[in-house]
């Protein structure tokens, strides 16, 4: 199978595990859901290497979500 | 603009319209974040590449080098329905038959001449014609997979010599309607030997996958698509 479409596919079948593993326990924090986004997305991203058109924007984004969500939780931690 | 990028449009504004809907009207946050992965797959597709050669301009090349076997045909005043021989090296040989007597009965002696252009094997003489295919994608396909889908990976999404194809396997036939097919080159030879161009590269795939002789058995025009009976020929004699 083409390389790009299982790559797509797969990347939409973990965010659809991601989505219902959240919901079925009752997750509602918008920062919780984009955290795992960003897991699966660079996980998957980084086993099928796939060739992008332009600069990952979608990846960057994500990653950068992801180390604000981790810093502001360190930061409340230590508050505690 | 490729399949890639409109799919991936498309997606986008789903999950743009679906995220706004779920956080300002029904104010669900589960439903918001499935809206960002929409997003997220969108972009994402966007993002791919489409393939660097456009694939009506790998048809063409597929065409034009039936006009090579086109002109080898006519050298040998060739008129015989040919049979596609399952493939040797993973590639796909069609015998074309010198002399008309060609029954199942000889499929073996056929199965194991020797590939050479003007080949002469146990009394029988013909033309071994190599014919081309993406051997790379058929090489790819699994094991057992259905002529019908077979046909579709190749004429469809890889050639796009056809809009769609249908194919009914019962017994040792294979019934293929081929859909909304490209109009090819006109080419006497190749079409009373091979078929038409789908024709002929359904067979040759068939031939690849079953790894069976495949035989044309008829071709008929309907409008604009072409039904083809294809015989598995099971016979070892």
């Amino acid at each position: 199978m083409d390389k790009q479409k299982l790559y797509i596919e797969t990347l939409g079948i973990v965010f659809l595990i991601i989505n219902i593993g959240l919901i079925i326990v009752k997750e509602l924090k918008l920062e919780v859901y984009m955290s795992f986004y960003a897991v699966g997305y660079l996980f998957i991203t980084g086993f099928y290497a796939p060739k992008k058109r332009y600069f990952d924007v979608v990846g960057a984004g994500l990653l950068i979500i992801f180390c604000y969500n981790s810093l502001m939780l360190i930061i409340n931690s230590m508050n505690i | 603009m490729d399949r890639y990028t409109i799919i991936g449009f498309v997606v986008t504004i789903l999950g743009i319209v679906y995220s706004f809907f779920s956080f300002y009207i029904i104010s669900s946050i589960p439903s918001t974040a499935v809206g960002i992965s929409i997003i997220i797959l969108g972009i994402n597709t966007i993002l791919i590449p489409g393939s660097s050669i456009s694939k009506n301009y790998v048809y063409s090349i597929f065409m034009e080098s039936y006009s090579n076997i086109e002109a080898l045909l006519l050298q040998f005043d060739m008129k015989e329905r040919c049979v596609y021989l399952p493939p040797k090296d993973k590639k796909v040989f069609a015998f074309v038959p010198l002399n008309i007597d060609l029954d199942p009965s000889k499929e073996r002696k056929v199965r194991e001449s020797p590939i050479r252009m003007v080949t002469h094997y146990q009394g029988m003489s013909g033309l071994m014609v190599f014919l081309p295919l993406p051997y790379d994608i058929l090489s790819e396909l699994p094991e057992g997979m259905k002529a019908e889908k077979t046909l579709n990976i190749i004429l469809v999404d890889q050639l796009t010599a056809s809009g769609s194809v249908k194919a009914v396997e019962f017994l040792n036939k294979i019934i293929v309607r081929i859909s909304g097919f490209q109009e090819t080159t006109e080419l006497p030879s190749v079409q009373s030997v091979f078929g038409s161009i789908p024709t002929s590269i359904a067979g040759s795939a068939l031939s690849f996958v079953y790894n069976k002789p495949i035989i044309l058995l008829e071709e008929k025009l309907e409008g604009n698509d072409i039904i083809d009976i294809f015989e598995v020929s099971t016979k070892h004699g």
